[in-house]
């Protein structure tokens, strides 16, 4: 269903979702991790 | 394909590379000097040295290979991958780090022996699969090195090897892990600049990046999707096992590790871990949306992979000679890759160097020994490991690939349960990690060649072999006496990665 959905990048939009969603949810852990981290050392 | 200018731009790299080495050299007095750099590395040296050690030549080829193969299901190797480097600064890094101000560790190995009591058979254990482990990673590294000059200049491959050998082997000896660090700042800002500028390339060259996805999918629309929807690879589970392989496996390797000891002050821990994963993400995604590209060109009929086994592993090198119609630029891609892979090597070698020097000659062999004498000990291993990698190498066996896939599968089923385990619970013991890290590794060696001689497996083979290593680890622990309370709080051992304040 979702290879006839394309969009502006040549691709299927369960595969933009996906991966994009991947990258920005990774992206946003390892900046509440630096934010929270704390620098008491 | 030689001319004036392509030697001059690849003996001009070699030459910093040894000028780094000479420079170094000057700063080691001591063994501690030499195997982690006087524990003086600041954010940006460590955030490339993690860079560079990660990404090897034999990946930077393989990325684009294993894109032009697979397409889009093989896209999570790019996140897997970078985010090994966030994995073990944040499960690893943060906690053996505090450890290590106050207990002076040089090697992992010193952390295992003693949170595990087991100041003989564990870090004997630990340091041989390391030491085996890493000569067999080294072998494919020098197999790369080879495979680019012997393109690049068509020179035989023994003269490749010998070249390529001796340039990282001079400045690794003499200037130990400082020539290591620095080099890698040099050599990632190589990889990271030439990446952003050949890859974009090469992908516009094969008439942009929307007309390549939608190439693929016109060839096959499983090609653009997030996962494979059947077979054996790249399908939702094997996917779960591979971001296991990948993520853990290279979070706790010896020369991944290793560099934590060398930092000088852990509050980089606080960015780096995004800095990392971000820098070679970038560069990582690159390279596969390179290898995209090249399903395009060759399907056009722009160029045709050679006739040999790993024909996909060329899919970058012959993109850039027909995208950069110019044979200077395609050097500058060679010292691209020499740089990825000499950033691995060092490392490799080194880490092959402490571990005999420091856990076992030092440690074991000869505990009176003077810190001259280990240094020595540890520059004679360092050539050595070359030497003895670069024979295997003018003969690589043909099952190299596989024999990489499983150094990489044994550092998962060997180190993680028993590092992760050590860190956190309480409750792992030194009969324990023992047991579990011979499970793991015979059972990674079992899995492996059922997985290539007998039939493929739904989950890679190393995901078998770790779940092995973690059982034997939780029963034989729970059957044996605890590790002592003392140790278990001077090893800040227990379910938290940052001591609780006291």
């Amino acid at each position: 269903m979702s290879l006839i959905c394309w969009n502006m990048l040549g691709l299927p939009t369960e595969t933009i979702m996906v991966v994009g969603g991947a990258v920005i949810l990774i992206t946003i852990l390892l900046v509440l991790w630096a934010l929270f981290y704390g620098s008491d050392y | 394909m030689t001319d004036v200018i392509t030697v001059a731009i690849v003996i001009l790299y070699c030459l910093v590379m040894i000028g780094i080495g000479g420079w170094a050299s000057k700063k080691v007095k001591n063994t501690e000097d030499y195997l982690v750099a006087g524990r003086s590395l600041g954010f940006w040296v460590f955030v490339l040295l993690m860079v560079g050690t990660v990404c090897s030549g034999m990946s930077l080829l393989g990325v684009s290979g294993l894109g032009y193969t697979f397409g889009w299901p093989s896209i999570w190797e790019q996140l897997f991958v970078p985010l090994s480097i966030a994995f073990c600064i944040i499960f690893f890094g943060v906690k053996l780090h505090s450890i290590t101000k106050e207990t002076g560790y040089i090697t992992v190995q010193d952390y295992l022996a003693h949170r595990y009591e087991s100041p003989l058979a564990l870090r004997t254990l630990s340091a041989v699969t390391g030491i085996i482990v890493s000569m067999v990673y080294l072998v494919g590294q020098y197999t790369a090195i080879a495979i680019v000059l012997m393109w690049l200049f068509e020179i035989p491959l023994w003269l490749a090897l010998i070249i390529a050998t001796l340039v990282v082997t001079i400045y690794t000896t003499i200037g130990g892990l400082y020539a290591v660090a620095w080099a890698a700042l040099i050599q990632s800002l190589i990889l990271i600049g030439g990446v952003l500028i050949m890859a974009p390339i090469i992908i516009f060259y094969a008439g942009g990046f929307v007309h390549v996805n939608e190439y693929m999918a016109s060839v096959d629309p499983n090609l653009v999707q997030p996962w494979m929807p059947g077979g054996m690879v790249f399908t939702p589970s094997y996917l779960v096992s591979f971001g296991v392989l990948l993520m853990i496996g290279l979070a706790c390797a010896p020369h991944v590790i290793n560099n934590i000891m060398a930092v000088k002050d852990a509050k980089l821990f606080k960015w780096a871990p995004l800095v990392g994963f971000l820098i070679y993400g970038v560069v990582m995604f690159l390279l596969k949306f390179a290898g995209f590209a090249g399903i395009a060109l060759v399907q056009e009929g722009v160029f045709s992979l050679p006739d040999v086994p790993n024909a996909q592993d060329f899919v970058i090198l012959y993109g850039i000679q027909n995208a950069i119609p110019h044979i200077a630029l395609w050097s500058i891609f060679a010292v691209i890759v020499l740089a990825a892979v000499m950033s691995t090597t060092d490392r490799l070698m080194l880490t092959i160097g402490a571990m005999f020097s420091w856990d076992i000659y030092k440690k074991i062999l000869r505990p009176d020994a003077p810190d001259k004498q280990v240094l020595m000990v540890s520059k004679i291993v360092v050539i050595l490991s070359a030497l003895t990698t670069m024979i295997l190498a003018l003969n690589p066996p043909e099952m190299l690939a596989f024999l990489i896939w499983m150094g990489i599968g044994i550092m998962l089923s060997t180190f993680a349960v028993p590092l992760l385990a050590g860190l956190y619970w309480r409750r792992a013991t030194g009969l324990g990690a023992i047991v579990s890290m011979s499970a793991g590794l015979v059972a990674a060696g079992i899995f492996g060649l059922y997985y290539q001689y007998v039939e493929k497996l739904p989950l890679h083979f190393s995901f078998y072999a770790v779940l092995v290593s973690l059982i034997a680890m939780i029963l034989v622990s729970l059957i044996t006496k605890p590790s002592s309370e003392k140790v278990l709080d001077d090893t800040k051992t227990g379910w938290f990665i940052r001591s609780p304040s006291k």
